[in-house]
């Protein structure tokens, strides 16, 4: 059952279904330079700090706007405190 | 047909002018309209009506809504019967046929009832002792515990009948509809807000049209219609009859059930912006030995049967209580004496009785009557003849729906029930539920002396429904079990349909006063979802079966129909198995649509690959970073096999890579994966790597693919489209028209044999069809599936989504290694470095062939150094894919083996323990059929 209502910034304030919840975004993914090394791609990969209060995340719209989201959102409450698309963020 | 003896001759809010006909347990009786089949019961004089779960003992109706824990129905027969609903709340209908349940095989006279009598055997926690019994034992409780630990039996999917749920929008919900949420719900409608008032009764009113006060000057129930009339005019306001609201969620989602009859609802989902919980409060029992013979209730119940209904429950009650509520409206019920806990009674409370007795500092010691109550024994030996016992231990707020919103409650003594501790966000609490309006004199509120509840000879039940003792509790306590959560557990309180509504506020304050705490230690078990029994019918709607998940068709479909495809799902797609011809068996079938792809030609359906389009300058950097083999060099009009490594370094998925322009890809995807490469492609071009100027879009469903393979391929698109050039290598390109229609040909090959992709706009799959059909016939063309396909790719040696590509596997594994780029950095290269993914012992992609050409290797089989002697052996690897090959003749495999890629020649066993077999087999190079490629490169 969906629960959450997502405010898209393209689509407006839209239901839960409609997204796909992606990665983590309190981290970046390492650089593909070579250099980076199987440690910066564990900690990427397989650390989680499991935060309780606000947590940033990615959202993907595909049933709207096709846009990544960038949405902080507290694990207590789950109600979500930011949504901007990936770019606007960046 | 009986009359109904315990009906009055006049009141009540049932309709006399209609009278109806029910059966319950095969007899004929008589209601009204606007009866519930509780109300009927009772005015038919039925005391007994159901079975207690556990203990079968003879119980009957104990209140007059959701919270009823004894008068559980089954209505309607055979198939179309639904169970575990209760009288309290099936709205009597003419014709109605309800029967009572956990009896066999009668009501009267019940089997199960000596299970009672052997205590010893269902003592606390009956149901985990198996599990402590020797294992032999466990073979003969199951079948007893199995039919003990049902309720009624499931309905046939013919009593159901589904609705798509109905999503509303509003600025107030009101859950609802006694006088605070009336009251709530018109001032919403006067402030010009959108209203959606839920209530869980057919008519609204609550209490107000069972209780004998005045509203405005207006008689309760006049006032309720009047509001109900109002709020019904308005065309901001909906109204839910009959809606139960059993879920409350996060982000303010309320879920309704619309109960429209027994196994007909209408699921709502509501969001609004602001929620009233008028939920109103329920009645507590009072805790005495012999508590639940029939004839012993809530006291609103009676009011309720009495004001709404004019059913007199019985004719000689006494009313027991420790409150003041219990004191107003009493005129009519027949009270020959009210029974205090408490030592005194204020006298402007006593004043309120009139010409009742009372009876003050009173204990219930025990009580009499086999199938209903005839007397009651109080502490000092006085016997008290009744036929009904009415109790008013104080009230509960009905908070469950708060609670699961993630509101707090806190533990009122003077009331002996929980609260709402402050607001939440966008929800209130108001009326009975917030404990807001007179809950009958608080503070005068008399706790019971659990000393005077020990050493009874009675049972003294908490909870009715699972036959949970105070007994019990003390014993549970003694094992060890403190938490409330663990109690619920060990001995089911609080399990049934009722949700222990009744027993939970009692078992707080007692589990409080064993263990000398204070009730908020003690806290609550947690509230879910849902709050009331919902039927899952309504929760699924029309989302089953076939409903279930979109069903996906290609742009070939009709034309595979025609051509006499057996289709088959796959993930959510409908595709082509097999084209069979009359009288043959799918591996007959199979078979030849193999051999007549490598003798001549055939065509199979891929328009379900993933299919994306990349274009901008960076276009090829894009692709280095994603796929692990290198593309760099490779040219306009070319295309090549890639692997999409995960972060991990494990295999994601493998497909092509087209060079379309300098700046401008086309890259396919497996069927399986090509949503999540779609996921994953878009993530890393917007989310990690903005810098990078690529676009991408998904084309899966612009282009209809038929690969046409076999010796005779060439001639045939050649006999078709005269101007393109054919003849380019592997991995070419030819871009022009077929038969028409503008065309990307590939030349690819998934089978082995010489064979090209044709690509074509969707809305053009028909005519390519039809053409190559047509055309095909002097080429000894024949469509093919699913099934020739995978044996095909398997004699190849071929590599597939879920077999091989199993999450599990690196591109070493499966004889890939060289693909893997050292020249580059890209998804997945860090983490594939990892000594255990570098490993020499990991299981490697091989062949296998049996030594005995007739013999089949067992599907699913694993591989061992010894042959199948029923012992335990650790296997060495596992088979992937198992055929018999029309192809080669005889059974092959591809297989994981550790360390296979230097094993080839040797000899182990297919073991398959399941059906206890093994099958002697040559391990072989994966690659069974044409290893140099001649076939599909030449």
């Amino acid at each position: 059952m969906a629960m959450l209502r997502i405010p898209c910034p393209w689509c407006g304030e839209r239901d839960e279904t409609e997204f796909t919840i992606g990665p983590d975004a309190e981290r970046s993914m390492p650089p593909l330079d070579g250099a980076s090394d199987q440690g910066a791609w564990h900690a990427y990969l397989h650390l989680r700090e499991n935060k309780r209060g606000l947590r940033a995340e990615y959202w993907y719209h595909g049933q709207g706007c096709g846009r990544w989201l960038r949405i902080v959102r507290d694990t207590m409450t789950h109600k979500i405190t930011l949504v901007a698309d990936v770019e606007e963020d960046a | 047909m009986r009359d109904q003896p315990y009906r009055l001759p006049v009141g009540g809010l049932v309709d006399r002018a209609r009278p109806l006909s029910f059966r319950f347990d095969g007899k004929g009786y008589q209601g009204y309209a606007g009866d519930t089949l509780a109300s009927a019961l009772l005015a038919a004089g039925l005391r007994v009506v159901g079975r207690s779960f556990k203990m079968h003992r003879p119980r009957g109706v104990f209140s007059a809504g959701a919270e009823e824990p004894n008068a559980l129905v089954r209505v309607g027969r055979g198939a179309e019967a639904v169970p575990n609903l209760r009288a309290t709340e099936v709205l009597l209908t003419d014709g109605l046929e309800a029967f009572s349940q956990n009896a066999w095989p009668s009501l009267h006279c019940d089997i199960g009832a000596l299970k009672g009598a052997i205590a010893s055997a269902w003592g606390t926690g009956f149901y985990y002792r198996p599990a402590l019994a020797p294992r032999w034992a466990w073979h003969l409780m199951e079948p007893l515990l199995r039919r003990s630990a049902g309720l009624g039996p499931a309905p046939g999917n013919d009593a159901i009948e589904t609705r798509t749920p109905i999503h509303q929008h509003c600025d107030l919900l009101v859950v609802g509809g006694g006088p605070s949420g009336l009251k709530a719900a018109m001032a919403g409608v006067a402030n010009g807000q959108r209203v959606l008032l839920c209530d869980d009764q057919p008519r609204l009113g609550g209490s107000l049209l069972w209780c004998a006060r005045s509203i405005d000057d207006l008689p309760s129930v006049q006032w309720a219609e009047t509001c109900a009339q109002h709020l019904a005019a308005s065309e901001d306001c909906v109204i839910l009859n009959g809606g139960v609201c059993f879920s409350l969620g996060d982000g303010s989602l309320a879920l309704i059930e619309q109960r429209l009859g027994p196994g007909r609802s209408q699921l709502w989902k509501v969001r609004a912006r602001e929620i009233v919980l008028a939920t109103g409060a329920m009645e507590r029992p009072i805790l005495f030995p012999g508590n639940d013979r029939p004839g012993i209730m809530l006291l609103d119940a009676a009011r309720r049967y009495h004001k709404q209904f004019a059913v007199r429950p019985a004719w000689q009650p006494v009313v027991l209580t420790n409150n003041d509520s219990a004191y107003e409206d009493l005129a009519g019920l027949g009270v020959q004496a009210v029974l205090d806990l408490r030592p005194e009674v204020a006298p402007h409370v006593c004043a309120k009785l009139n010409d009742i007795p009372l009876m003050t500092g009173v204990q219930v010691r025990a009580t009499e009557g086999r199938k209903g109550l005839t007397a009651i024994r109080l502490q000092d030996g006085e016997r008290i003849p009744c036929d009904g016992l009415y109790q008013a231990g104080g009230w509960a707020p009905s908070l469950q729906l708060f609670s699961q919103a993630g509101g707090r409650l806190q533990f009122d003594e003077a009331l002996g029930a929980h609260l709402p501790m402050g607001p939440l966000d966008s929800i209130r609490v108001v009326g009975a539920a917030r404990g807001g309006v007179d809950l009958g004199g608080g503070q005068a509120m008399q706790r019971q002396d659990l000393s005077l509840l020990s050493n009874v000879k009675q049972p003294i039940f908490i909870d009715l429904q699972n036959d949970v003792t105070f007994q019990d509790i003390v014993s549970a306590r003694d094992q060890g079990f403190q938490s409330i959560e663990h109690i619920k557990r060990f001995t089911t309180v609080g399990m049934g349909t009722d949700q222990g509504r009744t027993a939970t506020a009692n078992l707080i304050r007692l589990l409080a006063d064993l263990q000398g705490q204070d009730p908020n230690e003690i806290g609550h078990t947690t509230y879910r979802a849902p709050v009331a029994p919902v039927a899952l019918s309504a929760v699924i709607g029309k989302a089953a079966e076939r409903w279930m998940a979109p069903l996906r068709k290609t742009p070939f479909h009709n034309a595979s129909e025609h051509a006499g495809a057996d289709f088959v799902e796959s993930g959510l797609w409908l595709y082509p198995r097999v084209y069979a011809l009359p009288g043959e068996s799918l591996a007959q079938a199979t078979k030849r649509e193999v051999l007549n792809t490598r003798q001549n030609v055939g065509m199979v359906d891929m328009s379900s690959l993933g299919k994306f389009d990349l274009r901008g300058p960076d276009a090829l950097t894009f692709l280095e970073r994603v796929y692990c083999n290198g593309l760099a060099g490779l040219q306009v009009g070319r295309t090549r096999y890639a692997l999409m490594l995960r972060e991990d370094g494990l295999i994601f998925d493998d497909g092509t890579v087209t060079c379309l322009a300098e700046d401008h890809y086309h890259l396919t995807s497996t069927t399986a994966r090509a949503g999540e490469v779609w996921l994953h492609l878009e993530a890393l071009r917007q989310i990690h790597w903005p810098d990078l100027k690529v676009t991408l879009t998904d084309v899966s469903d612009l282009w209809a693919a038929l690969a046409v393979a076999g010796p005779n391929s060439r001639s045939l698109i050649a006999s078709l489209a005269p101007g393109l050039d054919l003849a380019q290598p592997y991995g070419g390109l030819a871009i022009g028209e077929v038969a028409g229609c503008p065309a990307r040909v590939f030349r690819l090959s998934y089978s082995g044999e010489l064979g090209y992709e044709v690509h074509v706009h969707a809305d053009q799959a028909e005519a390519i069809w039809q053409a190559l059909s047509q055309a095909g016939r002097d080429f000894g063309l024949l469509p093919y599936g699913l099934e020739a396909l995978d044996v095909m790719r398997i004699e190849k040696g071929h590599i597939a989504v879920g077999t091989e590509i199993d999450g599990r596997t690196t591109p070493g594994d499966l004889g890939l290694g060289r693909m893997v780029s050292n020249k580059k950095d890209f998804i997945g290269r860090a983490l594939l470095q990892r000594p255990d993914l570098q490993a020499t012992n990991r299981r490697r992609l091989v062949g296998l062939r049996p030594l005995d050409p007739n013999a089949s290797i067992p599907p699913g089989c694993l591989l061992a150094e010894r042959p199948w002697r029923g012992d335990k052996q650790d296997p060495t690897g596992h088979a992937t894919a198992v055929i018999d090959s029309p192809t080669l003749g005889g059974s092959l495999a591809l297989a994981l083996l550790q360390d296979g890629h230097n094993r080839h020649g040797e000899q182990l066993y297919a073991l398959s323990p399941i059906i206890g077999e093994s099958c002697p087999v040559e391990v072989t190079s994966p690659h069974f059929y044409d290893p140099e490629g001649r076939r599909q490169r030449d």
